[in-house]
């Protein structure tokens, strides 16, 4: 599979996974005493839709010069974005099992933004490194 | 690890995205280079000197 259709995916995927959110728990008004949670998890998802579409473009632009899509630079990028991110999501998951007991929500919906917001925190580090770059 | 690839690339005439082209990467991985936010493998900064005529200690400085 042509690697200039994975962002494409990934819009699909966090449109087909907001649709599920939003699916089983009725429109995103209805619980109301999360209005905290929601907005929240709208942000997460309006993150990582931004965040693709402009990977998108980006690859497009770069498969119409004729330039590579993945070189040792991207690798390394996306290397060192999953190792952060790796760490940033443990305290993530600690700090969702420490306020599980607060937040009147059900498990499955928990397990649902912790997901989400293990794709925010890579995509966000992946945004940084590619602006910052990395060095080694 | 400092450089002389915009040296270079202005006295041979050769734009970021034509050297990004020649040897296979990302024109940002170029401009990272340029700057010196990135160090490169040994392969690719001998792709970069071999476009130039180089060898790679005469394009890659190292401290």
């Amino acid at each position: 599979m042509n690697k200039i259709y994975l962002p494409f995916l990934i819009i699909t995927y966090v449109l087909i996974l907001a649709g599920i959110g939003i699916f089983k728990t009725g429109t995103i008004d209805s619980y109301s005493d999360n209005t905290l949670l929601e907005y929240f998890f709208v942000a997460m998802i309006s993150i990582l839709f931004i965040a693709g579409i402009i990977l998108s473009i980006k690859r497009y632009k770069s498969e119409k010069q004729g330039l590579s899509i993945h070189d040792e630079m991207s690798a390394k990028i996306v290397n060192k974005s999953a190792s952060y991110s790796f760490y940033l999501s443990l305290v993530m998951w600690i700090v969702i099992i420490f306020y599980q007991s607060k937040v009147n929500l059900d498990g499955s919906i928990l397990i649902g933004y912790g997901m989400i917001g293990m794709a925010t925190i890579f995509i966000i580090f992946l945004t940084y490194f590619n602006f910052k770059g990395v060095k080694n | 690890m400092n450089n002389r690839i915009k040296e270079l690339r202005a006295r041979h005439n050769i734009t970021q995205l034509e050297l990004a082209t020649r040897v296979k990467v990302r024109r940002e991985t170029i401009i990272f280079l340029e700057k010196g936010k990135y160090n490169p493998s040994l392969k690719l900064a001998r792709d970069v000197a071999q476009v130039f005529n180089k060898p790679i200690e005469d394009v890659f400085l190292f401290d």
